[in-house]
């Protein structure tokens, strides 16, 4: 009996110190999968690592490698949808139509798009800002380099959302705690501010060129494109003229013969770009990753759709409007009807190439115009390859080029009243693709009809006539035209003149403030 | 086990099947029994014997005292003969040997007995001639005589069932002791024998077996003191229902618990996270259901309310679910064979156009659309009906399933092994899955202080084979396509986009493509001991892992999409493995004195070193097919690894007083700690209290003479939630293939940001209980009736409250928010449980009916209470129930241009009304809906009477949790027929058919459902007035969410039918059994509704429940089988 009380006692004092063995610091676990936000971006390759990822918040959510080339070609009627497109992109061929409301995806895609970038870019800020307190720059400057990507970017975005959105909320630092249900901004003003503040800032921070590891990242030059278009943007002719000043012999327009290189695979970021979303396709990529969302998928997607959508061998969403083709046969100046030279290099078909497949070596092959219709030519890859084989594309979009900013310049002429300034960078952007040049005197109206006809000619196909249209003021007038023959019935009001503030944005935020009639 | 082989010859047999299972671990499990067996402790238990000059008593006497013998022996036996013996360490047999030499006494060890006889006597037990005959008469308390009861002599087969007059005569071995009389509604008895050659019985009905266990909460009670809401479901009860699972047994069985399409709700939807209630094997927390075959089950506890759940605390809000499994028996070797084989079919297929309506259908959307009509479609071709694609996407699917346990043991040691095996593939062309499950339990008794056993429980689980990737291809193929097509290198027709404009993808090309294949092992395995330390003073252990092992591989062949694209090859691996040690152990007291009766228990359970991970390779772009490696691909992706940690810290306790057998209180109290939340937040308590009294012990009740029982409870208790991911408190960089090409030659540059927005703040979800129930007993206990009405309110809830687009957060357009205790909600309801068990001469019946209602309420979302909207249809504001439908109310459609006008002009007046300075131009660009609206178009109410549809004229069109539900249960027998039904249903309920879209939308070249034959086509032809125009691209926006996709989710359902027969038992026991029965039984025999899709089963998450897509139907299946009792 003693003995089964000693066993008794020895079993009490074994668990008594198994159980006291174990304590509270077992519920100290941390994830070993990923490593919290404040023991990271401590050092500048990790700060560079964050803004490596504001550019790749461009990718997102079928935005820059998918719907926002498309979203602005159908805005400006410069693309059509196929049955295809209507059936699978609804939201892309709503802004075609005309037919879109506050809760349209890609518009929402496209807010989003920007205010992920601005989160990113706060982030960068705000770390390499504690970095550059603690520590100063690091020897190859990546800390202060990638805050001023990350300024660049952020101004970029700004100017987007004052643009297209007006007054929308701003947020300019990480911690956002104090200002989640951040108002709309009182004015439009707030929001250009800044855009011109934080593009300002990139312009004195950024390089002039990168080294051959890092080109593709903003440089000072595209800070001060965008800061000049900003300014054009807002009517401040004279200071955009200032910052396009400074472009002056840092960039130049590519010899005609190299004309494919501002729009496909090869010679990327060449001197007539000043800023591209770089994409590139590299073997055991996530295919449909371009079409989705790139990031979470443990296979990298860095390549676009925008080709595999645009061919017609291809997926075939979107096809050249005919009407388009016009565009490119008006008078000379001597009163006779004249082909532009660069309706052989934008599209397809008619007037356009009637031949594809010009620069591989099994030789070119007829276009088949009658079955197929107009397509484009500019973005595509078809001089170099037959298909696009499954979004394997790598074109970067080119975000501003140079004969763009010859263009805005020659703007700045107008509205300060030089006219032959204004039709002298007409005639750079003209003689370099071998159109004939402008000699006669034009009245300021006649120069802007010019200038209307130059920028949709040579930027067709860009995103950049629904800009221009909606800048100068004629968007309703010159798109009902084009909705009339579309449909039958003129869609287009005032209230398109502004993205609507989207649905989500407005059952989200409860401190936004009014937003008329649901839109803006 | 020589002889018990012998006894039970057919078992040769089984160790053959088992040997053809290569299942080796039987063996392994074989060979561990036959240490317990009977037989084999005569073999393995060493004496110490010193008696010189003694006795044969004495020494028989010795040898009783060392160990479990007993002898038995008549007066032919000289006991005293003198003897002596120095034996050290030596089996009884080789005692008995030495003792017994040279004399005419024999002896026989039959399990821990041993008799002696004289050798010119004839063997005892060898002949059942030589037995006891017994008489006797059984009635039931009312004096009536039962015929049927079964008698059955303990631990053998012998038996024999009462006649018409309730009159048995049975002839028993001479060493039988106890007698088991049983019957269907009774108690069953075990009687003595002693010296008596008459027995009468009487059987007492076990309608509501107050006296039966109910396992609650680290420990069990006798059901009549049960203070909170448990409720009980003895399988033995619910008949012999093929249940493929768990949920399913549970399904229209128990009060306040829902089951819908697999998913277990237990009063209402307390948290719009995860709701399911936490499950508890055999006490082992965190068990995995899988791992359990259903036919090992004894019983299932269902914890429902505060004060029964609080005891696990943190994890205890969404009920407790105990599941205890069949254990072994203090009886000889008892086997249990079930085989069972069936088919299944789809319960319902769905009306689509034929080839000739699609073209029809088709060319009107795009004639309305200004769209060319390709040149296809103008061909006879096409309007020929080739391909049927339900009935090449639906077949009958095959189960076979068989079943065997044994069970036994001593009073030193018990046993219950297992083993089942199924084998079943899907309604639905692809999939095959096989099942191994085994179960081992093993108990024993060391000592009169030291208990302790095992239980293991292992599954193998095979999968194969894939279903079509999207359901809704085989409404939306075209008809004219043909199923295979030899032209295509591949096999199989497909649609082409730029011809035939239908992007669906032949869903029986997708299905046989695709090669996945899985194989997972699930394993739960735990020892305890209980150390009776004094007397009732109880400390108990237990320590054990459950875990799992996957490898899945999935092979895809290449094919052309429908585009013309390639689709190269691919081939993935993903493996994953799960590992969750837990070690339990708590203190227990229990003291009588006087009226009082008094237990308390604490304890605690650690969780730690909790891990699981899992690795993915892929690659694709195979050159050679048969070699099926990714180190072979061409492009291959980069792999992929996941681990995760985890562990859990608690301490509990409980208190139960009694007094006078009539109050009854129960206090509990759980102290949680979850590594889920930040440090400060780590810890919570959670408190219960119920009382319970129980008045029919009361005179002045008992004097009614109406109540059997009658029981007033009350509980109060708080339970919480921690169902959330872990670490959701800390912030985290994102890394997850971010990238960014840069350089001249382009190489990937690696990015890292912050995707999602955390709160350290956040802490335990807790949810409050409070229930009052009456528990009655009628008519002898034949009829049984419980109510209960209950409050639940659930504070906390963590929620990622939406927040801002434009805080940038999140991988998609929205998401990354924070979780916060932001949100409220109430349940409220009452539950009502009724039985009635009787009897007419030998036909049985009883009914068991359940009914509960629950209203579920949000009071807070917190943070402005902004309304969160999931998908633009499934709302959850302040005010109504979770996850309810939020759209437009469709009124018909405008079926005349002339209405459309009316209704246009009108908005242009409200318009003008408002605002006077409305140009000409800004008025004529007012609508009633949209510009693209026409005659044909949906017509949606104008709810806030401003003039026009906006997206202020949503409102709530449905309400997703059904509010009801309900089940009814009837068993009838009648000579060895039984017969069983179970009606299942719920109520107040919608569904949201989100695939409207895809089969009835009519704004793509698609098939549709043949509803969209009503459609609109021209004022002259205008249909339904429901059902609008076919547009491609839907301009007007008819497929915004609407009324139009909502229809009742009421149903009842014939859930389960079984018939059986079972053989007398005096005929089966010739064969050797004990029990044979064979049945057929059914599974979704019948479904009440008027949901128009496949099933209205349907279940989803809570803040998007009832948003359905084309879902497949449950199967309706016809199963028979066989039951044998050895």
């Amino acid at each position: 009996m003693k003995k089964i009380i000693f066993v008794k006692a020895f079993i009490a004092i074994q668990i008594i110190l198994l159980i006291s063995s174990c304590g509270k610091d077992m519920l100290n676990i941390t994830d070993p999968n990923t490593i919290s936000t404040d023991k990271y971006f401590k050092t500048p390759v990790e700060i560079r690592e964050g803004a490596n990822a504001i550019y790749a918040g461009f990718y997102n959510n079928n935005m820059m490698s998918f719907e926002w080339p498309e979203m602005f070609d159908a805005l400006a009627n410069e693309a059509n949808p196929t049955l295809a497109a209507l059936a699978n992109e609804p939201a892309v061929s709503a802004l075609w139509q005309y037919q879109y409301q506050n809760t349209n995806a890609t518009l929402e895609r496209f807010w989003k798009m920007l205010y992920k970038v601005i989160l990113r870019s706060n982030l960068v800020i705000d770390k390499a800002d504690q970095y550059l307190a603690k520590n100063g720059d690091d020897k190859d400057n990546i800390v202060s380099r990638s805050r001023g990507e990350a300024y660049f970017i952020r101004g970029y975005a700004y100017s987007q959302l004052a643009f297209y959105w007006g007054r929308v909320p701003i947020r300019t630092s990480f911690d956002q705690s104090a200002n989640i249900y951040a108002p709309r901004a009182a004015t439009v003003e707030d929001v250009w501010a800044v855009a011109e503040s934080d593009l300002k800032t990139a312009q004195t921070i950024l390089p002039e060129s990168w080294d051959n590891a890092n080109i593709g990242r903003a440089t000072k030059g595209a800070a001060t494109g965008f800061l000049g278009k900003l300014y054009l943007y807002t009517k401040k002719y004279a200071e955009s003229d200032a910052q396009f000043v400074l472009l002056d012999g840092k960039y130049s327009l590519l010899p005609k013969a190299n004309w494919d290189d501002n729009f496909g695979e090869k010679n990327e970021n060449n001197m007539e770009s000043l800023f591209e979303v770089q994409f590139q396709w590299f073997d055991g990529n996530n295919i449909f990753g371009a079409l989705g969302t790139q990031e979470g998928n443990n296979i990298p997607a860095t390549h676009t759709a925008r080709e595999q959508l645009y061919g017609w061998n291809d997926w075939g969403n979107w096809f050249f409007p005919a009407r388009r083709a016009n565009d490119f046969v008006y008078n000379n100046e001597s009163g006779s009807s004249y082909t532009d030279p660069r309706a052989q290099l934008t599209f397809y078909g008619g007037i356009g190439a009637m031949t594809w497949l010009n620069n591989l070596p099994d030789s070119a092959r007829a276009f088949d115009f009658a079955k197929l219709g107009y397509w484009y030519k500019k973005n595509l890859n078809k001089e170099y390859k037959k298909t696009e084989d499954n979004l394997k594309t790598s074109n970067n979009l080119r975000l501003l080029r140079y004969a763009d900013v010859l263009l805005m310049r020659a703007e700045c002429k107008l509205n300060t009243g030089d006219i032959p300034g204004c039709i002298g960078y007409i005639n750079q952007v003209r003689a370099r693709i071998g159109a004939f040049t402008y000699n006669n005197t034009y009245s300021q109206t006649q120069a802007f009809d010019l200038l209307k006809r130059e920028r949709q000619l040579e930027l067709m196909g860009e995103q950049s006539r629904y800009n221009d249209l909606k800048r100068w003021g004629i968007l309703v007038e010159t798109m009902n035209t084009e909705t009339v023959a579309n449909f039958g019935t003129a869609r287009v009001v005032d209230k398109h003149v502004m993205f609507p503030i989207p649905l989500g944005e407005i059952d989200s935020n409860i401190g936004l403030g009014t937003v008329n009639d649901q839109w803006n | 086990m020589n002889k018990l082989l012998q006894k039970y010859g057919i078992l040769p047999l089984f160790y053959q099947f088992f040997r053809k299972m290569k299942l080796t671990i039987l063996f392994l499990t074989v060979s561990i029994l036959s240490c317990m067996s009977a037989e084999t402790y005569s073999q393995t238990t060493k004496l110490t014997i010193a008696e010189n000059n003694s006795t044969l008593l004495n020494v028989l006497q010795a040898i009783e005292a060392q160990s479990e013998f007993k002898f038995f022996y008549n007066e032919k036996v000289d006991v005293n003969r003198p003897v002596s013996i120095d034996a050290n360490k030596k089996t009884v047999t080789e005692i008995l040997d030495k003792v017994l030499t040279n004399t005419s006494v024999k002896y026989k060890v039959i399990g821990s007995q041993i008799a002696l006889y004289d050798k010119n006597e004839m063997e005892p037990f060898v002949s059942e001639q030589q037995g006891i005959k017994i008489t006797g008469k059984v009635t039931d308390s009312s004096g009536a005589s039962l015929p049927g009861v079964s008698i059955v002599e303990k631990g053998t087969t012998t038996g024999i069932i009462t006649d018409m007059d309730g009159n048995f005569s049975l002839t028993i071995s001479p060493n039988a002791k106890t007698l088991v009389f049983s019957f269907m509604g009774m108690k069953s008895q075990e009687l003595v024998i002693g010296n008596k050659t008459t027995i009468n019985v009487v059987m007492e009905d076990e309608s509501i077996g107050l006296n039966e266990i109910v396992t609650i909460g680290y420990g069990t009670v006798k059901k009549s003191d049960v203070t909170g809401s448990v409720a009980s479901v003895k399988i033995k009860d619910i008949g012999d229902r093929q249940n493929p699972d768990i949920a399913t047994l549970l399904q229209g069985s128990v009060a306040g618990v829902e089951v819908n399409a697999g998913q277990i709700r237990v009063r209402g939807v307390t948290t719009f996270n995860n709701s399911d209630p936490l499950i508890i094997i055999d006490g082992f927390f965190g068990g995995n259901l899988s791992t359990v075959n259903p036919n090992d089950i004894a019983s299932i506890e269902v914890l429902k309310d505060g004060s029964s759940t609080a005891i696990y605390g943190a994890k205890g809000a969404n009920g407790v679910i105990l599941i205890t499994t069949k254990s072994g028996t203090t009886e000889p070797l008892k086997v249990n064979i079930n085989v069972n084989s069936g088919f299944a079919m789809a319960s319902k297929k769905l009306d689509v156009l034929n080839a000739n309506q699609y073209i029809d259908l088709v060319t009107e959307g795009m004639t309305n659309a200004k769209m060319t009509i390709p040149d296809k479609f103008l061909t006879p071709g096409v309007r020929k009906d080739v391909t049927n694609w339900q009935d090449e996407v639906f077949r009958t699917g095959h189960s076979n399933s068989v079943d065997m346990n044994f069970a036994g043991g001593t009073n030193k040691a018990t046993f219950y092994m297992s083993m089942g095996y199924k084998h079943f593939d899907d309604i639905v062309i692809g999939p095959q899955y096989d099942q191994i499950s085994m179960r081992l339990k093993n108990d024993f008794k060391l000592t009169k202080w030291l208990k302790f056993g095992n239980n293991v429980g292992l599954s193998y689980k095979m999968a194969n084979g894939s279903m079509p990737g999207d359901p809704s291809a085989m409404i939306t193929m075209p008809p004219y396509i043909h199923v295979r097509d030899a032209s295509n290198y591949w096999g199989y027709g497909t649609t082409d986009r730029n011809i035939d404009l239908n992007e669906a993808y032949n869903p029986v090309a997708s299905s046989v493509l695709t090669h996945p294949k899985s194989n997972g092992f699930e394993y739960m395995a735990n020892i305890y001991a209980d150390i009776t330390f004094m007397k009732g003073l109880v400390y108990h252990i237990q320590t054990g892992v459950t875990g799992s092992f996957n490898h899945n591989t999935r092979w895809d062949d290449q094919f052309n999409d429908n585009a013309g694209k390639t689709i190269a090859n691919n081939y993935s691996e993903y493996s994953s493995y799960y590992l969750d040690p837990i070690l339990e152990s708590y203190l227990a007291y229990t003291h009588k004195f006087k009226k009082h009766d008094l237990s308390i228990m604490a304890g605690n359970t650690y969780e730690n070193f909790v891990t699981s991970g899992n690795l993915s390779i892929s690659g694709n772009d195979y050159a050679n097919t048969l070699v099926k490696n990714v180190s072979y691909a061409a492009t291959r992706g980069n792999p992929a690894d996941e681990s995760n940690v985890f562990a859990s810290l608690s301490y509990f306790g409980r208190l139960n007083y009694q007094f006078d057998n009539k109050y009854l209180l129960t206090m509990n109290i759980r102290h949680d700690g979850s590594p889920r939340f930040a440090q400060n937040n780590r810890f919570g308590n959670f408190p219960s209290v119920a009382v319970a009294w129980k008045m029919h012990e009361e005179g002045f009740i008992r004097g009614l003479n109406i109540f059997d029982q009658l029981k007033l409870r009350a509980s109060w208790g708080i339970s919480g939630n921690d169902g959330i991911g872990n670490f959701q408190y800390v912030s985290q960089v994102w890394r997850k293939s971010v990238y960014y090409p840069l350089g001249t030659t382009p190489t990937l540059n690696v990015g890292a940001t912050v995707i999602d927005d955390s709160s350290q703040a956040i802490k335990w979800e807790s949810t409050t209980s409070k229930t009052i129930g009456l528990d009655m007993a009628f008519l002898k206990n034949r009829l049984t009736v419980t109510g209960e009405y209950f409050i639940k309110n659930s504070n906390d809830i963590l929620f990622a409250v939406p927040r801002p687009i434009s805080l940038g957060y999140g991988q998609f357009v929205t998401g990354g928010n924070p979780l916060v205790n932001a949100a409220s909600c109430t349940n409220k309801g009452f539950e009502l449980q009724v039985g009635y068990k009787n009897k007419i001469g030998l036909f049985n019946y009883s009914l068991d009916a359940n009914y509960s209602h629950v209203n579920n309420n949000v009071t807070s979302l917190g943070l402005g209470g902004v309304p969160y909207m999931v998908a633009n249809i499934s709302r959850t504001d302040i005010g109504n129930p979770i996850g309810y439908f939020y759209g437009y109310e469709a009124d018909g459609v405008f079926m005349t241009q002339a209405s459309l006008d009316a209704a246009n002009q009108s908005a242009r007046d409200a318009a003008l009304k408002t605002n006077p300075q409305l140009t000409p131009t800004e008025l004529s660009q007012v609508y009633y809906e949209l510009a693209a609206t026409s005659a044909g178009d949906v017509r949606y109410k104008d709810i806030n009477g401003d003039g026009k549809v906006t997206d202020l004229d949503r409102t709530k069109i449905g309400n997703s949790i059904p509010t009801s539900y309900y089940g009814l249960s009837i068993n009838l027998d009648y000579k060895g027929f039984d017969f069983n039904v179970l009606f299942q249903g719920i109520a107040g309920s919608d569904l949201f058919f989100n695939g409207y879209q895809n089969t009835r939308g009519m704004w793509s070249v698609k098939n549709q459902e043949a509803y969209v034959l009503n459609r609109w086509r021209s004022e002259q032809n205008p249909g339904n007035g429901i059902v609008p125009r076919a547009i491609i691209g839907d301009p007007a926006q008819n497929m915004r969410p609407s009324t139009l996709m909502v229809e009742s989710g009421d149903y009842l359902k014939v859930k389960q039918l079984s018939f059986g027969y079972s053989l007398p038992i005096r005929i089966s026991e010739k064969v050797g059994l004990s029990k044979l029965r064979i049945y057929a039984s059914a599974a979704n025999v019948l479904t009440l509704t008027k949901y128009s899709g496949y099933d209205p089963e349907y279940g989803g998450s809570n803040l998007t429940r009832g948003v359905n897509w084309l879902n497949y139907p449950s199967p309706r299946t016809f199963s028979l089988g066989v039951q044998i009792g050895l």
